[in-house]
Formats: structure tokens, sequence, C-alpha cells
């Protein structure tokens, strides 16, 4: 199998992400997941996870994440992680840790478990309630956190940021570093499914996303060696576009809770591709086989101004999915990057937004149709 | 800083495995991953228990190679795989 555009053997993912279930005791205004959430009745069974999990080893993937939704809402969590640990997969459970409990962990761990991750909405019970839909997830969510770290499991803090807790990120760092945490995630939300569609209440101002970035600069110098701390940045703002997962359909396989295979979770906005279904079809088919997979793989499918771009091999014209949300089509390049006619449309959105102070957020639902 | 007093160890959550595909090691941690040449998983599966200098003092004797430089390579390797994440030190 090739990749026509430069002729290497077209390895296979490196990872996958399980979106277990879309449920979650959460409603998060910036949630990812579709706003055409998949029902609980759709979900692949206990079997279906198992020979998803199968063939994902078999393939050659190294790492899985349980993800939803909240994985904790699948009460068959703990056999699907030790399958997974059976096949000799990393395992990283991705959670709000309001369903976690003593009990719950310690089957977690025995299971094999690798990795938690463990979100965070704010510092500010308030703030953090309103951005969630869920009243006390701060109590619940420091108690998880004293479980995971009583269990000595690698555990990574992962900070949520919007333009209503921006100004916590210090805050936010110095309750990681107290707590003596190895890996922090600075994730600004990012404009896909809910979070999309709330754009305009989340989107922080320019001013602080520079504040933000002097601040990660400074506890980086602060806790080397000690604390690594990832940073995502919302791109409006970028003068280039995020190299989407590593490309597209180039080392990541997303699964959602009805077997539906995508190279990535927000892919299911391209409408215009038919995207492989487990057991329809197999991981490895969907990789190799299907039209959906290849359309976006490499850089021959791309645009002018990209094809002659000293940066297209390594942003690959950025994120399929946010072209399409912005610039309309998921065959040009994402407008976020400056050589895109759309570009200072995209810039000028962003600030006006940004300005627009608190906003209501419309809560994930079940509810909500497409 | 690390130094050659210091022993590493793989982080909590992190771990060493062959890469049976692809025909090699990596290190694998929360969503990260590390491609690792021999010499680097040679550090790596020596190091348990001893300083880097004993490591140090043990690869230079063994591949005949001047100490200082097997010192220079191997605390540039560990110190970037701590920056990582991927090592402990005491
Ligand atoms: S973002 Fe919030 S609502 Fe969405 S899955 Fe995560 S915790 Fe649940
Ligand atoms: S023109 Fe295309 S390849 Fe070049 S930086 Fe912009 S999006 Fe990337």
């Amino acid at each position: 199998m090739t990749d026509p555009t430069t002729s290497r053997l077209l390895e296979p993912p490196l990872a996958i992400l399980l979106e277990l279930t879309h449920r979650c005791p959460l409603r998060c205004a910036y949630c990812s997941n579709p706003l055409a959430l998949t029902p609980a009745s759709a979900e692949l069974d206990t079997a279906g996870w198992r020979e998803v999990l199968r063939q994902a080893a078999d393939m050659g993937m190294l790492q899985v994440h349980f993800s939803g939704g909240e994985p904790m809402a699948r009460a068959d969590l703990v056999e699907l992680v030790a399958y997974a640990s059976e096949l000799g997969l990393y395992s990283n459970l991705i959670t709000s840790g309001v369903l976690l409990d003593a009990p719950r962990l310690a089957a977690l761990q025995a299971a094999g478990l690798n990795h938690v991750q463990l979100s965070f909405q704010g510092q500010e019970e308030t703030q953090a309630e309103r951005l969630s839909g869920f009243r006390g997830g701060g109590a619940k969510k420091q108690a998880a956190l004293t479980l995971v770290q009583q269990s000595g499991l690698a555990l990574t803090l992962n900070f949520v940021i919007t333009r209503s807790n921006a100004h916590e990120l210090d805050a936010m760092l110095h309750y990681a570093e107290q707590h003596g945490i190895a890996r922090v995630e600075v994730a600004n939300t990012q404009y896909y499914g809910w979070g999309l569609q709330n754009r305009a209440a989340l989107i922080p101002s320019e001013a602080q996303l520079d504040a933000m970035t002097a601040t990660v600069t400074q506890w980086r110098e602060q806790t080397r060696g000690r604390m690594v701390i990832d940073y995502v940045i919302p791109d409006y703002y970028a003068r280039r576009p995020k190299a989407c997962m590593g490309g597209w359909a180039q080392r990541f396989l997303n699964v959602m809770p009805d077997g539906t295979l995508l190279p990535c979770h927000a892919a299911q906005t391209l409408a215009h591709l038919q995207f492989p279904r487990v057991p329809h079809s197999t991981l490895a088919a969907a990789w190799y086989d299907s039209p959906a997979f290849a359309a976006y793989r490499g850089s021959s499918w791309m645009p002018e101004p990209c094809g002659g771009c000293e940066h297209k091999e390594r942003d690959f014209g950025g994120c399929r999915c946010q072209a399409l949300a912005l610039a309309g089509s998921a065959d040009t390049l994402d407008p976020v990057c400056e050589r895109s006619p759309q570009h200072e449309q995209v810039v000028t959105l962003a600030r006006r937004e940004a300005q627009l102070g608190e906003q209501p957020y419309t809560l994930r639902s079940f509810s909500f149709s497409a | 800083m690390l130094s050659l007093s210091h022993r590493v160890q793989l982080a909590p959550g992190t771990r060493l495995q062959h890469d049976k595909v692809r025909q090699r090691w990596v290190l694998l941690g929360p969503e990260r991953m590390l491609i690792i040449d021999e010499l680097a998983r040679l550090c790596l599966e020596r190091s348990a228990g001893v300083s880097i200098g004993q490591l140090c003092d043990g690869l230079a004797a063994e591949f005949a190679a001047p100490l200082a430089t097997v010192q220079q390579d191997v605390l540039a390797l560990f110190t970037t795989m701590s920056e990582k994440g991927f090592l402990r030190h005491d």
C-alpha cells in the first residue's frame, strides 16, 4: 500500500481513540462530541469493542485511549482495559473523574491501565460549574485526583481553557505543582462539535492568549525536568494551521460509539465522505482501502497555495473540519493560514467574538438535533 | 540538571516496548511516543540501579570509546528524555 504523493509505505496508525459512549454526567459547552450525540442504544457492545481492540493490536497500533463522553459510564470499561493489556496495548483513560471511586480505580489498575488523564474546568467553582453544567464537580475531581495519586498510576491534569477562566491559568499551574503533578495539558478549547456551537462564548482574546503563553513559558522554565506542560492554543490567531492529528489518516484512528471509523473525532462533520463502520468494515480495510480515509491523505489533494508551499509536508493544509466550518469547503486550505484568502475574515471574527464578554452557553445535550 | 551521580528510571506511565510491526523500539507515554535507537535502548536497560556515571564507565569500556564523549552523549540523551517526561531521576 503506497501513498501516491510520497510513495512511502503507508504505515498503520500509532494510536486509536475509542469514544466508548457519548453519555456523560457533565454537559460541557466546549465538548468536541458531535451535536448529534450517539444514543446509548446505538453503542457497540462489549464483544464489538473487544473486536476493535483486537484488530487495532493486530494492525500494529501501540496506544489506546479510552474516551467518550465519559468512558467510566460504560459498565465494561474494566474488562476492555484488561483486554487491551492482554493485547500489549498502552492504555490511557480520559476522564472527568466524577464517576471514579476507589474500587473502580483499583479494578482498572489491576486490569493494567497505564495512565489517567483528568480534566478540570477551572479553579473557580461557579465558573467551572457554568462551563460544565455540573454541580459539585470540584470536590469530586479533587477526590479523584487524590485516589489516582494514592494508587501510584501515572496522571496528567488537563486544564480546559476558555475566555472565562484564562485568568486562572497561573492558579491552575500552582495547583498542579502543589500536587506534584508530572504532566499537565493546558488545553484551549477547540472549535468542533459543541465547542464550535459555543465559540462566541469561549474564544479568548489575543491579549489573553499572549498572557497564557507568557505564563506557560515561565512555568516551563521554572519546572523543567519536574513538570511537563503541553500547551494547545486556539489557532484562529496563528499564522499557520496545525497539522491536524499529524496529518489526515496518517497516525490516528478514532472510533465513534456506534463503531464509525474516523481519521479524527471531528471528521463526521465532513458529510460528503462515507466513513466505514465496524463490524461492516474492518479497521484495516478502513485504513488502507476506504476512499474516505484516502481523501485527504498526504499532499496530492492539496489546492493552491498549498501545492507549492514549503510547509505542506508539515501541516498538510491544516484541519479539514476547520476548513469546512470556516471556509465552507473541506477541499481548501484551513483558513487560519495567513495565505488563505479568508484568513483576515477568520481573525476578525475571532477578535469580534472575543470582545463579547460573558455569554450564555448552549450546554451539551442529547435532545439537540444538528 | 542531570549529572553523573544521578540515577534515572522510567517515569510512571512510561514503558519501553518493541514495536513489532515497524521493527523498532519505542518509549510509550501518555499522548507521546519516542522512537529510540539501539544505543538509547541499551542505556535505558542498563541504567537500572546504577548511577549515570557508572553506566558510562561500563559503556566506555565495552565499546572502547572515550569516556568524556560517552558521558556527554548519555547525559544529553537522558536530559532530553527527562524534559519530555519519560524519565525520573533521584
Ligand atoms: S467535554 Fe465534558 S461533556 Fe464532553 S465528554 Fe468531556 S466531560 Fe463530558
Ligand atoms: S499555504 Fe497550505 S501548506 Fe502552506 S502554510 Fe498555509 S495551509 Fe500550510
